[in-house]
């Protein structure tokens, strides 16, 4: 009886309070793909992303049946760091669909035009004013919210006259964006302005470019719900091995804002609402400890397993890797040691691939080689009318060499193909019941193998794992010199999942060893599972542009690359590192050993 | 002279193919699609005053198709060269447009061309002709395009001297559709700028880009009277992609340039 009157009352007082318009509500989802392609062409950093932001905090002035109500505490404004664009998750605030939707297009388009650092105020003027003269099609539409929030904005409150002047120079900049206003300081924090971009939240860095991270820091991530909005994180240092001091203020005690800085790190149960509690938290203060002793435990495990079976094949290699923020190359910067399994016994193909095998190899042996027009032929397809003409306009008209057909005919193909697949760890993750990710790449391999040899072409394969930048490990299934038999097989059979995946490293080095085939045709075809990442700086953007650098030197080296990947959300990042046509996303990955002859036949036919 | 086919200059490349006239020197011309590669070559023949014989390389074109074959008449037979014996003997430009997509061996009729030699041997007539001093041979293709059993034979393309094409400057491609077109300079601007946003999306979102030709087409239409914001739909959405997402994105662009509040609301 109290939670259904606690229910009505909440919904009551909200309803009471609220003021956007629920009909003509428009979200980010439906917009997203769209927006983040107009962000693009207004001229916006393709590397960055778009999603939802997290709401903010502020102690703005409410009237009191507002603060009766609880609302207007926290407010979703539009903003952009290095890595992204953050919209708020839904638009509600003006009574036409019409107006919410173009107000995300405003907003990206504001992202593209405004730089990142920058006296946020001024800046949003200029903006605003380059906008309405680029784009004939938002004047209209802007007068119309700008109106709309100057209505809306009449209703706020402001009780010192530092407030009232700050308003009265919000509304001016609403309805005239010129920029030469200075923003007035005032005790409370204004209303915010959604057509506005806000400044990033200063966050503090600790440890990102700490080059020697914490003895723990090689666990994995403990794999948890992923909580979709952007949240605000400070990162703070929890390094000092003493426990922190506990300041006892009552009534901040039960409350889960606060930092407290506690070593808690033997504390191993997990809290099964995290996710929850992320969800209503107004920041998440990041540390730089790794807790979690099951994350612990499985690095352990899996380290010394790997050399074990491994023979190394030389010293190694040392690669470049490229510094996107420096602009240049590290140089001699990855140690990528080739590797070949030592122990892999030659085997069959086994049984369960035997009957797709069997009909790829079918319908190859139509596509074996490729097409040919053979001119002049005694036989064939269609007339040649030129031997014709030359046997009818020569004056001994001969009976033989009566030559008058074309007939399409087939040739090889001077093609060499190096197939890459990550063997990361996160291939070990299960698709169903039975079957994981390395699952489907080791048998995709085997299928891939057999049909590619039916086709005769040229093709080698490598496999590839990484521990920071010293360790990449590079496994030989076969080189370009090996014929595809038993022993192959074996390999490829034995391949285990290894650690991270410092794509930029493998794509370099398998440039290397393609560009020396003499065929004339290259294909790199990358099998993947997720974006690229390590644990050292490698993931985020960092990874992102190293691998782009290395797509780019395999395009100068004139090798076709092309990346076919697993990963549902590779939409977002592989057509900046590929290219619109240079990847294939499967979405049914148990697909992947059939789809990927069909793929290959595709690209090269 | 003045020249009856417009062309506006991006760079030097005027004075560098009339010494390559002078010099006889064969040119290779790259660029994306529409960009103005025949339309300077054709400006290049006024200029110089020599004919432009052009063939559009596809996959079936023959040697013979270049050279020449013997025909019948009611006289008998009779040899008819083709574009290329044609410049060849009479001198003028021959210009071969899109010159990856002939199979190889055509093109390696055109090696003795393209070097110090400048002969053609026709082996039908047994017949070897020594180029006419205004014979020049210009071959263009677009190296966007990814085929990766396509492209030009490296003995082929190091024969030539290659000029680099683009798409003009906002400045040059605002005078070039007022140029073509006669549409105001404010439309123009506006077309312009679309085009260079729609360019950015190439690679990312799209796999050609707008074209200066394309921007003409939509300039043309909305000269003549037709709504800019459809010109533009149909000239520049619709013919780059088919991805509906895309192209809604596309058309959002367009509205905001080219139609008020009120009308994107109707």
């Amino acid at each position: 009886m109290e939670e259904q009157v606690g229910k009505l009352w909440h919904s009551f007082i909200t309803g009471r309070t609220t003021t956007g318009y629920p009909q003509a509500a428009i979200s980010f989802s439906q917009l997203s793909r769209g927006l983040s392609i107009f962000y693009r062409a207004a001229g916006g950093d393709p590397a960055k992303t778009m999603s939802c932001t997290d709401k903010r905090r502020l102690r703005t002035r409410r009237a009191w049946l507002v603060r009766v109500a609880g609302t207007q505490q926290r407010f979703s404004m539009a903003w952009q760091d290095e890595k992204g664009v953050y919209f708020p998750e839904q638009i509600d605030l003006f009574s036409q669909t019409e107006l919410n939707k173009t107000l995300y297009f405003w907003l990206a388009a504001m992202a593209a035009q405004l730089p990142l650092h920058f006296d946020w105020f001024r800046d949003n003027q200029i903006a605003t004013r380059t906008l309405l003269d680029r784009y004939p099609g938002f004047r209209e539409h802007y007068r119309m919210m700008a109106a709309t929030l100057v209505t809306q904005r009449k209703n706020l409150i402001c009780k010192t006259e530092a407030e009232k002047r700050r308003e009265k120079v919000i509304i001016h900049a609403l309805n005239h964006p010129v920029d030469c206003i200075e923003f007035p300081v005032a005790d409370r924090d204004s209303h915010p302005v959604p057509l506005w971009l806000y400044p990033a939240l200063s966050t503090q860095h600790v440890t990102e470019e700490n080059e020697q991270p914490l003895p723990n820091q090689n666990t994995e991530k403990q794999q948890t719900e992923t909580v979709t909005v952007r949240k605000q994180a400070k990162r703070t240092d929890d390094r000092k091995k003493t426990d922190g001091l506990l300041i006892f203020i009552p009534d901040s005690l039960f409350s889960w804002t606060e930092h407290i800085n506690m070593d808690r790190s033997e504390d191993d149960t997990f809290d099964e609402n995290a996710a929850f509690i992320a969800q209503d938290l107004d920041d998440l203060t990041l540390g730089n400890r790794e807790n979690g002793i099951a994350s612990r435990l499985k690095i352990d495990l899996d380290l010394p397993s790997s050399d074990a079976d491994d023979f190394p094949v030389g010293p190694g290699i040392r690669l470049p890797e490229w510094h996107y923020k420096r602009h240049s190359y590290i140089t001699h910067y990855c140690q990528l040691q080739p590797l070949i399994s030592a122990d892999a016994e030659p085997t069959e193909l086994p049984v369960h691939l035997k009957p797709v095998a069997r009909r790829l190899k079918s319908q190859l042996e139509s596509f074996r080689l490729g097409k040919n027009r053979l001119r002049r032929q005694l036989f064939g397809d269609e007339i040649n009318l030129d031997s014709w003409l030359e046997h009818t306009t020569s004056a001994t008209q001969q009976v033989t060499g009566q030559n008058f057909f074309n007939r399409i005919d087939q040739h090889q193909r001077d093609l060499s193909t190096l197939i890459l697949a990550d063997l990361s760890l996160s291939t070990e993750a299960a698709i169903d019941n039975d079957t994981r990710i390395i699952d489907v790449i080791r048998d995709s391999l085997l299928q891939f193998g057999e049909a590619i040899h039916t086709l005769d072409d040229n093709f080698a394969m490598y496999g590839f794992s990484s521990v920071r930048n010293k360790m990449i490990r590079y496994h030989i299934l076969k080189n370009f010199n090996e014929s595809y038999d038993d022993t192959i097989r074996g390999r490829i059979l034995s391949v285990k999942p290894g650690f991270y995946t410092r794509l930029g490293a493998a794509i370099r080095q398998s440039t290397r060893i393609l560009a020396r085939q003499p065929s004339e045709h290259k294909l790199l075809l990358i099998i993947s599972d997720g974006k690229p990442n390590d644990i050292d700086r490698y993931e985020g953007r960092y990874g992102i542009e190293d691998t782009r650098k290395a797509v780019q030197e395999a395009k100068s080296e004139g090798l076709a690359p092309f990346c076919i990947t697993v990963d549902s959300d590779a939409n977002n990042y592989l057509p900046y590192l590929f290219g619109n046509r240079g990847y294939s996303v499967l979405h049914n990955s148990l697909k992947l050993p059939q789809v990927l002859p069909e793929i290959y036949l595709g690209l090269t036919q | 002279m003045t020249s009856s086919c417009y062309y506006l200059p991006q760079n030097n490349e005027i004075e560098l193919f009339c010494y390559a006239a002078e010099l006889q020197l064969p040119v290779l011309i790259k660029g994306p699609t529409g960009c103005g590669k025949t339309r300077f070559v054709e400006h290049m023949g006024e200029k110089l005053n020599r004919p432009v014989y052009t063939v559009a390389c596809h996959d079936d074109l023959t040697a013979a198709d270049l050279i020449g074959r013997h025909l019948i008449n009611s006289e008998g037979t009779y040899w008819q060269d083709g574009p290329l014996t044609r410049a060849v003997r009479e001198g003028g430009i021959c210009y071969l447009d899109e010159v990856v997509e002939a199979r190889k061996d055509t093109t390696v009729v055109l090696h003795p061309l393209a070097d110090y030699r400048r002969v053609l041997p026709l082996d039908r007539t047994g017949e070897t002709i020594q180029a006419h001093k205004n014979f020049m041979l210009v071959v263009s293709y677009n190296p966007g395009y990814q085929n990766l059993l396509k492209g030009m034979k490296p003995s082929t393309r190091q024969r030539f001297i290659s000029l680099q094409f683009n798409y003009p400057e906002e400045q040059q491609e605002t005078e070039i559709i007022m140029a073509e077109t006669g549409i105001d300079s404010k439309t123009a601007r506006h077309l312009v700028r679309l085009g260079k946003e729609i360019r950015r999306l190439k690679d990312h979102d799209l796999q050609e880009m707008v074209s200066t030709r394309l921007l003409v087409y939509a300039a043309l239409l909305i000269e003549k009277g037709f709504p800019k914001r459809d010109a533009c739909v149909h000239c520049l959405a619709e013919s780059l992609t088919d991805d509906a997402e895309t192209f809604q994105s596309l058309v959002q662009l367009i509205n905001l340039h080219f139609l008020s509040g009120k009308e994107q609301a109707a």
